[in-house]
């Protein structure tokens, strides 16, 4: 064995280590949003009554779903500006990270809305409620704290991917590390770290997930 | 409670597949000569495999490339079978470093900080570093790449050098290899890329020829063959065959033939390198 181990490079460059964190959690962050809200969109879309719109929504999940991560954010990229619509390299790592993410957020959430009883919106409905008012606490909240867990570990998952967008130089931690290994050429270390940070960001991204579930979720017995 | 003991075996386990990754590490192979290559019968050889015309893979799926000619050459005179591995701006030091390749042909430029990490044979090749731009941007020297994007592949030596010659407020956007940084430019996500001579055969190829042009030579590029540091024999034998082969113009010729233009005369002594590998082992 003549690899000689050496962490020195890493506390050169954790300035730009960083600052890749705090750009994967903003963009991470700003997705998991994007991508829940499109998702409920999506799924009042592939549940409503016309058939067009229904279509529209199957096709566009069964796309999303069915082609690499990678492939969507090159196309994104690289493929737009020929349609003549250009995004940053940022802007771009966030519409391709929020747009995935509302497609498997779509299926989540289906699955949840389906597994409400219909005997409870009918007595909803015998109480007196209104559309809105049923779908807003008879169905939703019910459904987003049944797939409230799934949910959460796909957003762990979009975190994760999005050490993908440092091919299009969206400047996140997987980009600061190739950087940093570009510089200094000590891949084990560099890497061996940048998994730990993941795996910590992971860690801490389901534990905050877990506690808004605790805070938003543990009604009737609160 | 349970909250913490989880998060515990959670770091348990992390701590455990960071050991084992360290292990694995531990097994990669050492020093190999041109002796242990004959017996082997093989010789594995780490090349480019996307970087038209130094190394790539043609309509036919086969290797080939100015590289692919000499890794060839290689492997015939030691009388073995090459295994061409393919390595990219990210894997190609530690694909040398931790044994899964036996040398490398990379057309890989020279630089101080990698000769800390690699030992370096003497340069076969070079290639201007060039500035490709938008027809219409006014870039003519270092000091207009401050108001344009510039792309860059951020695995190449390129990269350093571009961040060295472009003032501060120069937007520099780094890409994962060449294809994606010639792709940026084509797609007009930035409005100059800084790389090889030989963008302009991809710029070309891709029918964009008109729209593109070579702005200016930035630096030389000067590009050498590399072993581990510490095999000794194997990069006396490859020093022997560049020499030989500079000499009796295989190389010129080669050169000629994939890039078009005449083979620079190279250095054999370059600051900070060393080429013999008596220091530093």
């Amino acid at each position: 064995m003549s690899y000689q181990f050496d962490f020195s490079p890493l506390l050169t460059y954790w300035p730009e280590l960083a600052a890749g964190i705090v750009q994967t959690l903003r963009i991470s962050c700003i997705a998991m949003v994007a991508g829940l809200v499109l998702g409920i969109a999506l799924t009042a879309l592939r549940m409503s009554p016309s058939r067009p719109l229904r279509w529209l929504a199957v096709s566009y999940i069964e796309l999303v779903r069915n082609t690499p991560f990678l492939v969507q954010i090159f196309f994104i990229f690289f493929g737009l500006p020929a349609l003549g619509l250009r995004f940053d390299a940022t802007q771009a790592a966030v519409l391709a990270m929020s747009l995935n993410c509302s497609a498997y957020a779509a299926e989540i959430v289906r699955g949840g809305v389906q597994a409400v009883p219909k005997g409870q919106v009918e007595a909803g409905r015998a109480l007196g409620l209104g559309t809105a008012d049923i779908y807003r606490f008879i169905v939703f909240r019910p459904a987003i704290r049944a797939i409230y867990p799934s949910l959460c570990s796909q957003f762990v998952l979009l975190m994760l991917n999005s050490s993908l967008v440092a091919a299009i130089s969206a400047e996140e931690l997987t980009y600061a590390a190739q950087m940093i290994d570009n510089r200094t050429f000590r891949s084990f270390e560099i890497f061996a770290v940048v998994g730990l940070l993941y795996l910590a960001l992971s860690q801490c991204l389901s534990l905050v997930l877990a506690a808004i579930g605790r805070a938003y979720f543990s009604y009737p017995s609160k | 409670m349970t909250t913490f003991t989880s998060f515990m075996r959670r770091a348990g386990l992390a701590l455990a597949a960071g050991a084992s990754f360290t292990m694995m590490q531990a097994q990669a192979s050492g020093a190999v000569t041109p002796e242990e290559i004959e017996q082997k019968g093989t010789a594995v050889i780490g090349v480019q495999m996307d970087q038209f015309p130094w190394g790539f893979i043609d309509a036919q799926g086969e290797n080939d490339g100015f590289d692919i000619e000499i890794a060839r050459m290689i492997a015939e005179e030691l009388g073995v079978e090459p295994k061409f591995v393919r390595i990219t701006g990210q894997n190609r030091i530690p694909s040398l470093t931790t044994g899964m390749v036996d040398f490398l042909v990379p057309s890989m430029t020279v630089t101080e900080e990698r000769a800390k990490v690699i030992q370096y044979v003497l340069p076969y090749s070079s290639n201007d570093i060039t500035v490709w731009a938008r027809a219409d941007a006014e870039i003519a020297g270092n000091d207009d790449l401050g108001g344009f994007a510039i792309g860059v592949n951020r695995g190449s030596a390129f990269e350093p050098i571009l961040r060295a010659a472009a003032p501060e407020s120069t937007e520099i956007k780094g890409f994962d290899d060449d294809a994606t940084t010639v792709q940026a430019l084509l797609s007009g996500q930035v409005d100059a890329i800084v790389g090889s001579i030989t963008y302009g055969l991809v710029i070309a190829s891709a029918g964009q020829g008109e729209a593109f042009e070579r702005k200016y030579k930035v630096a030389d590029n000067i590009q050498a063959m590399a072993v581990r540091k510490g095999d000794q024999e194997m990069l006396d034998w490859l020093n022997d065959f560049v020499t030989r082969h500079g000499e009796d113009g295989s190389l010129d010729a080669l050169y000629k033939k994939w890039i078009g233009l005449d083979r620079a005369d190279l250095p054999t002594e370059m600051p900070g390198v060393d080429f013999t590998g008596s220091a530093g082992n």
